[in-house]
């Protein structure tokens, strides 16, 4: 089945993984929670549908592009206890 | 068009002699480039810094170069950049590799880079093995996206830059680094730099991973 063809698939990024996947009609925060272990998705993560930061409550639809942005590196800085 | 490197450590420290050497032999004009870094080479930064000796990183660093590049002119500015500076070293039409380890900075730089009309920030950052770069350019209008857009850990940044606190005081509140993922970050810069010369940047932010050896552009922004 191709892109072209496959009611129901979105493209759902984070940091350097890319994956299509059958969660059309979820909300951004039912995906975050679907796939927040196997993108290794940052609760603090911004989503970004289509270019455009986006609500958690919002429903995706077939062929949206779904990012969760990964916080940007810090050269391994942490907060001093 | 003049190139400003900011921050010499593990990534700038790498990325500047492989800039400098393709700018001597890229096109026959005479390039500037300036390095920032209020910073100072000490022993411990060895393991992941070259340097022929101790002393102010940009200083060192546009000292050791200079000798082997004549087609370059470098100079250097030994201070950080602070909100008192940055309008005297960051100038419209520059190019700015920012490698810096603190998302203060990072968001004083792309603060001011949005009140320029034409600028390109090449901005690079990395943990212990992944990282991102982020490219901001604006021609007029933004072409590609402020470093703070959809990162808010930027936008308002927790962390402390070294002109608040020194280089010292951060290094105690920082993670191990590992030099190639320096290297990594630093090799990605340079590709941004270098489709942007070619008129072939097509990306706002790339991803790396170092132990899944992979990287992943993305495009925020309108497509041009």
């Amino acid at each position: 089945m191709t892109e072209g063809n496959a009611p129901g698939l979105i493209r759902v990024m984070c940091g350097v993984h890319s994956l299509e996947v059958g969660l059309a009609g979820r909300t951004v925060a039912e995906i975050r929670r679907a796939l927040a272990q196997p993108l290794n998705i940052d609760p603090r993560a911004v989503a970004v549908v289509n270019g455009a930061q986006t609500a958690e409550t919002t429903a995706t639809k077939a062929g949206d592009q779904v990012e969760f942005v990964r916080l940007a590196g810090e050269k391994g800085w942490r907060r001093p206890p | 068009m003049e190139i400003k490197v900011i921050g010499l450590g593990g990534i700038g420290g790498a990325l500047v002699p492989f800039l400098v050497r393709y700018l001597e032999y890229s096109d026959g004009e005479r390039h500037r480039v300036t390095l920032v870094d209020g910073d100072s080479f000490e022993r411990q930064n060895a393991s992941r810094q070259a340097f022929t000796a101790l002393g102010n990183k940009a200083k060192m660093k546009a000292e050791e170069m200079a000798p082997q590049f004549a087609g370059v002119s470098l100079r250097a500015i030994p201070e950080y950049v602070t909100g008192e500076n940055i309008g005297r070293v960051i100038r419209e039409g520059d190019v700015v590799f920012l490698a810096v380890d603190n998302h203060k900075t990072r968001k004083l730089v792309s603060d001011h880079c949005a009140t320029l009309e034409r600028v390109l920030l090449i901005s690079g950052g990395n943990e212990l093995t992944d990282g991102n770069v982020q490219v901001f350019h604006r021609e007029g209008r933004d072409v590609t996206l402020p470093l703070t857009r959809f990162h808010p850990e930027i936008e308002s940044p927790a962390d402390l830059s070294p002109a608040d606190v020194g280089c010292e005081v951060l290094l105690q509140t920082s993670a191990p680094q590992l030099l190639f993922m320096n290297l990594a970050i630093a090799s990605a810069m340079l590709s941004a730099y270098y489709a942007w010369r070619q008129h072939s940047l097509s990306y706002d932010e790339v991803y790396l991973d170092l132990l899944l050896n992979k990287s992943l552009p993305v495009r925020r922004s309108a497509a041009p």
